[in-house]
């Protein structure tokens, strides 16, 4: 079985609502574990990703020292939610000011449960 | 980008991130902290070369050659089956020695061996750290290990190890220790392990690769009894094509195929050749799915029960 596919399918799945522009699954060290964008991609969000990729490490800690599912970061216009996926992964998803952040944080918390279950 | 003549690593998923292997000739880093598997790589570079029939030099700075052939056996590595001499495989260089063996005798030895024209060579320098540490500058080790680099690359592929000096879990590959062999090497291959747990915890990353478009983004590293270390590249499409008979597990049936299709018994020899046709269909996705039926059809337990 190719559990990354079921990775893939998940990232992609979240990439359907509406003014979401992207999620990757980081490794906690920053590594990329898989990433689904939409197709138009702007400098502002290749800047944010940038930020969230060197960030993960120090987002992660934090999240794990304080006892954190979540974290909600305001960048560039976008909004940046980090959630807890196992001890190693952190699922990430991009925003655009638009969204309805309920709405995402309840489908980003069921996809992370989801991948859980493929790492 | 890809024409340039290549090695199996032995490393099954590893020539598949470097598109076809190693390239002929050229120097190959393994970097990476304690107990990730720098040592698991080389004993299956070396297995890989003695299934093709290489000429093999390893020359270990810290492990005697007993205790890396005892680990080798442990993970299903089977160098002292397939080795005519696997008492004179290894040779370990004394930490005292180490300065006066890399200045003049290993060019010297190089040379030698040069002279022989011995078919491709496989050279395995584990680790590379104990040198690194003889010289601390890094003018220093720049000037050793160029001239080391030029005289081995001549006479075949070397595969070194390099000590990533961080703590457990964390990784720092631009470290003073690392960054001479690194920016020396035509391949760097970074394998981590987070110590954490869960699929992504050992993982494999080609961090450079001359003359190859590698694979990006890291890769799910296991041990397995066998193979002894296996990289997960599942995610990679197509990933057998290109790649006719280079991976581990492919020649070493090949081989058994061979030799069973000389057998006396026309069984056998039946067996074979359907074995042979099932190899022969490697270009399909079905391949996995083939190897294990050649495995199967290949034991010898099998074969038993065939016979009866």
């Amino acid at each position: 079985m190719n559990f990354n596919y079921g990775i893939s399918s998940e990232l992609k799945d979240l990439n359907y609502l509406d003014d979401v522009e992207g999620s990757v699954l980081f490794r906690i060290d920053g590594n990329v574990i898989d990433s689904v964008f939409n197709d138009n991609q702007s400098q502002d969000l290749l800047r944010t990703i940038q930020w969230s990729k060197s960030n993960v490490e120090k987002v992660s800690m934090e999240m794990k020292n304080n006892n954190l599912q979540k974290v909600t970061y305001e960048l560039n216009d976008f909004y940046i939610l980090f959630f807890v996926v196992n001890r190693v992964t952190v699922l990430t998803t991009f925003a655009n000011q638009n969204a309805n952040l309920s709405l995402l944080s309840i489908e980003a918390k069921r996809k992370s449960q989801n991948i859980s279950q493929f790492l | 980008m890809n024409n340039s003549e290549r090695i199996s690593s032995g490393i099954e998923g590893l020539d598949v991130l470097l598109q076809g292997g190693m390239i002929k000739n050229s120097i190959n880093s393994i970097v990476g902290s304690s107990g990730t598997g720098k040592t698991t790589f080389a004993l299956a570079y070396v297995y890989q070369g003695l299934l093709e029939g290489d000429h093999i030099l390893y020359l270990s700075f810290e492990e005697p050659p007993s205790k890396l052939m005892l680990e080798a056996e442990s993970l299903g590595i089977k160098i002292k089956e397939i080795a005519k001499n696997h008492d004179d495989l290894i040779h370990l260089v004394e930490s005292e020695k180490i300065v006066e063996f890399m200045t003049n005798i290993l060019p010297a030895l190089a040379q030698k061996l040069k002279h022989k024209n011995l078919k491709h060579t496989r050279i395995i320098l584990d680790p590379l750290t104990p040198i690194l540490w003889e010289f601390p500058s890094e003018k220093d080790q720049r000037k050793v290990l160029t001239k080391i680099y030029h005289h081995l690359s001549s006479l075949g592929t070397v595969l070194q190890t390099v000590e990533e000096p961080n703590a457990f879990g964390q990784t720092d590959i631009g470290s003073i220790e690392t960054r001479v062999p690194i920016y020396l090497s035509d391949s760097v291959v970074h394998i981590q392990n987070l110590g954490l747990g869960g699929k992504y915890n050992r993982t494999c990353k080609i961090v450079k690769s001359r003359r190859t478009a590698h694979h990006e983004g890291i890769y799910p590293l296991s041990f397995s009894y066998g193979p002894g270390i296996v990289i997960d590249t599942s995610t990679i499409k197509d990933n057998i094509k290109n790649l006719p008979s280079q991976d581990f597990r492919y020649i070493e049936l090949m081989q058994k195929v061979k030799a069973m299709s000389k057998d006396k018994d026309p069984k056998k020899r039946i067996i074979a050749q359907i074995a042979n046709n099932l190899l022969g269909d490697r270009q399909k996705n079905e391949t996995k799915d083939n190897l294990e039926l050649v495995n199967a059809l290949t034991d010898p337990q099998i074969l038993q029960e065939v016979r009866k």
